[in-house]
């Protein structure tokens, strides 16, 4: 591996100078790979990693979709414009474009099977030479679909690169991290704060941190289909994903009003868990969730919390009487709490940065008062309960295009 | 007559189960009692799980005591004492996140005394020979709290002290570890020829042997009574993954203390009795608890074999509710006979921290957001 990375410079430099990657090479290579993925198969192949069969055939459909003509040129076009990197002259004898950063790595999760090759398809969208660091325990889908992408385009091999590296060696980090103009990072925390640690400056870092959303009802917006959403995005990602709902705030400051809501989510919770089916849960996970609904049941008995929980322990819903913003324990375990509208700044900014979507369930007349506020938090994505993990293509990530953020604004005068 | 719970923590056959059990159960249910009378927090958990008493008979019905898992310790003092009772205040060792803290009474204080010195006895290490100590870990200070460090000076009673010397030195600009001191002492020690006990962190121990390999230092060949006593967890090693193992064959290589000498204890803030390793280096039950490894989901007990959530039933303590709790290690009981050593209560072995899955998942974890959670 260090002789491959001592070599990469020496190689990077031929790639740039040789480039002449379009983003139409690229569309073309994908679209003709979306019509070659065989549904079945891939959703099989999925499910013996160990995903549901629904859930692996859902991705993969979904996949076929981002990966299509259609799906790609709308995303280029509403993220960088028309034809983003022809000049346009701006001004008498003054050009502009959008270049390529360059060389880009990414620092891929492995907490969605696919995505690592997904974020290097948007480096190559963007016209960069992409060095992609598989996340620890890659099932090998990256790899396979970038792959096929070769196959489909074999004038894309030299604008992608794949490292099985483990997280733990620095080193050969720094040096991927060294020979780039930008790093794109996947992850926890702490993942973001080791490639900050060994980037150096100058290299841009686009970071897409694990993020926290919330399910927000007031009383005039309560109503069985607005519980019985929150109730579905809960069961049906597992919490799992970043815009999954972690805590449901209900606008009340009574400890009663606030139990009797959480009851009657209880109850929407276990009509649709029914619905789903579960996810495996190892014994860690497990472990996680026992030990924080037991810590809850604790405070129940200081009249701190309260636990309402499956017979068969397959979700709970704990409310916690003081509000802030926390994670839950995942896997259909969600924390209610209450909230009043001149706190939301106070309860959530704190925690600026982390925050994703809100499922938001209120009046008409109270929508712009309260989104406002959220923005204001910094939430960046306001949507429907039921609807909270529900993208569309072009959609903004984590408060940004992806795409902007993987080129430069060049100008040239003449 | 002495309560059954001041009988249970003087018996020296620490491994009779069957011959002490009604006395266990009775001090127990003692302990139960205490608590659910001078702790409302106890008296409110009884009452919300319904509790009754009279359903312990034998010393298995202890699983069914409500178990109060050990982190909730660390977010709220409950105590079944007066605050005046209170002799020492304890904190645990732990680097990140919250850290657990308890209260003890001089009751509960008389109870670990008695328990250390039979395990002590038990397995022959309390000697009358004059004695040179490493202690692997922190210099007593004024401001120190940790558990572990009352505890390892606690550990230089059992054989008289010549001389004391501290891995993590108190300076008056905090604590720095004494790289030159421990070296020095190693080979002085090592020359003099008396018996040396090491006591403290496994991390320290490790972090001495791996010195002496790089400072080139020839190994030594320790009088053959020398111990090495260890506790206060192996979370430092999560990064270097070294085993138990491993790390008392380098202490036989580089000191020449026999492995069968180097003995790891379990105990917690949260749950103080002290689980010594046999001569095989397993953690049999002694009398003073039960073990019950329970399942991750339900909380019911699990047999052999079987991982989940380390608890225990004790009635050590009396300064707050610690009867039953859960810790926060995941560990799997064996049949004791499987040991060998000739102690027949079963052990356990633990596999690994609760709650620390690499999640897969792009929700923030609780992990990274509030600390641990147990």
């Amino acid at each position: 591996m260090k002789e491959a990375l001592s070599m990469l410079p020496a190689m990077l430099q031929a790639d740039l100078e040789a480039r002449e990657i379009t983003p139409e090479m690229v569309i073309g290579a994908a679209d003709k790979l979306s019509r070659s993925m065989r549904k079945e198969e891939l959703a099989a192949a999925l499910a013996a990693t160990g995903m549901e069969y629904e859930t692996a055939a859902g991705l993969v459909e979904q996949a076929i979709t981002e990966l299509g003509r259609p799906s790609l040129l709308k995303k280029l076009e509403r993220e960088l414009g028309n034809d983003p990197f022809t000049p346009v002259e701006v001004e008498k004898g003054v050009w502009e474009q959008y270049q390529p950063l360059g060389v880009l790595t990414h620092i891929a999760a492995g907490n969605a099977a696919g995505l690592p090759a997904m974020s290097v398809l948007e480096g190559l969208l963007a016209g960069n030479i992409n060095l992609l660091k598989l996340p620890g325990g890659d099932e090998g889908i990256s790899t396979l679909l970038l792959f096929m992408l070769v196959e489909a385009e074999p004038r894309l091999a030299p604008y992608i690169y794949v490292f099985d590296l483990p997280s733990h060696d620095v080193e050969s980090i720094k040096a991927l991290s060294n020979v780039s103009d930008g790093v794109a990072v996947w992850g926890s925390d702490a993942a973001v704060s080791g490639i900050r640690a060994i980037t150096p400056p100058g290299t841009a870092i686009i970071e897409w941190g694990h993020k926290l959303s919330f399910g927000y009802v007031t009383k005039s917006g309560e109503s069985e289909e607005a519980l019985h959403g929150l109730a579905t995005d809960i069961c049906s990602t597992e919490q799992l994903l970043c815009s999954s709902p972690q805590c449901v705030y209900y606008e009340t400051d009574d400890r009663y009003a606030l139990l009797d809501f959480a009851q009657r989510f209880a109850k929407i919770m276990a009509q649709v868990s029914s619905r789903y089916p579960h996810a495996r849960i190892d014994i860690h996970s497990q472990s996680e969730i026992t030990a924080a609904v037991e810590l809850a049941r604790m405070e129940e008995v200081l009249g701190e919390k309260a636990v309402i929980r499956d017979s068969e322990y397959n979700w709970s819903v704990l409310v916690d009487y003081e509000s802030g913003v926390k994670p839950s324990p995942l896997f259909r375990n969600v924390w209610i709490m209450p909230i009043k509208r001149e706190n939301i700044l106070d309860i959530l900014r704190p925690n600026i940065g982390h925050l994703q979507t809100a499922g938001l369930a209120c009046g008409d007349e109270e929508y712009e008062e309260i989104a406002c506020l959220f923005f204001k938090s910094g939430v960046n994505r306001i949507t429907l309960c039921g609807e909270m993990s529900r993208g569309y293509m072009g959609e903004p990530h984590d408060g940004a295009y992806a795409l902007r953020r993987y080129v430069r604004r060049v100008s040239f005068r003449r | 007559m002495p309560d059954a719970r001041s009988r249970l923590f003087a018996c020296k056959n620490i491994y009779d189960l069957s011959g002490t059990e009604a006395l266990f159960v009775e001090a127990v249910k003692d302990s139960v009692l205490h608590h659910s009378r001078n702790c409302g927090f106890y008296a409110g958990l009884l009452k919300q799980r319904n509790f009754n008493i009279d359903l312990i008979r034998r010393a298995e019905d202890c699983a069914k005591i409500p178990a109060i898992p050990a982190s909730f310790f660390k977010y709220h003092e409950v105590l079944s004492v007066s605050e005046d009772d209170i002799d020492v205040h304890a904190t645990s060792s732990g680097t990140q996140g919250q850290k657990s803290q308890m209260f003890y009474d001089k009751n509960s204080i008389s109870a670990g005394i008695h328990m250390v010195t039979n395990v002590m006895r038990y397995f022959g290490f309390i000697s009358f020979w004059p004695t040179n100590y490493i202690m692997l870990g922190y210099e007593p200070s004024d401001e120190n709290e940790m558990g572990s460090v009352k505890t390892a000076v606690g550990m230089t009673r059992f054989a008289p002290a010549i001389k004391k010397v501290f891995v993590l030195r108190h300076t008056a600009s905090g604590y720095e570890i004494n790289r030159f001191g421990i070296l020095e002492a190693l080979q002085r020690f090592g020359k003099e020829g008396w018996p040396l006990r090491l006591i403290g962190f496994p991390f320290y121990l490790y972090y001495m042997l791996k010195l002496m390999k790089d400072e080139g230092i020839e190994p030594l060949k320790l009088n053959k009574r020398s111990l090495v006593l260890l506790g206060g967890g192996w979370k430092q090693f999560d990064e270097l993954t070294i085993e138990k193992g491993t790390l008392y064959e380098m202490t036989e290589e580089m000191l020449g203390i026999p492995m069968k000498n180097c003995r790891d204890f379990y105990s917690a803030v949260e749950h103080s009795v002290a689980y010594a390793e046999c001569e095989n280096h397993h953690m049999h039950a002694p009398i003073w608890s039960r073990v019950f490894i329970r399942d991750v989901r339900t909380l019911e007990p699990l047999g052999y074999g079987q991982p989940g959530f380390l608890s225990f039933v004790t009635p050590l303590v009396t300064s707050a509710p610690l009867t039953s709790v859960i810790m926060g290690d995941l560990a799997v009981m064996h049949e004791g006979k499987t040991c060998g050593c000739g102690i027949e209560t079963p052990y356990f072995k633990v596999i690994g921290r609760a709650g620390t899955s690499r999640m897969r998942s792009c929700a923030i974890a609780a992990s990274e957001f509030a600390g641990e959670v147990l």
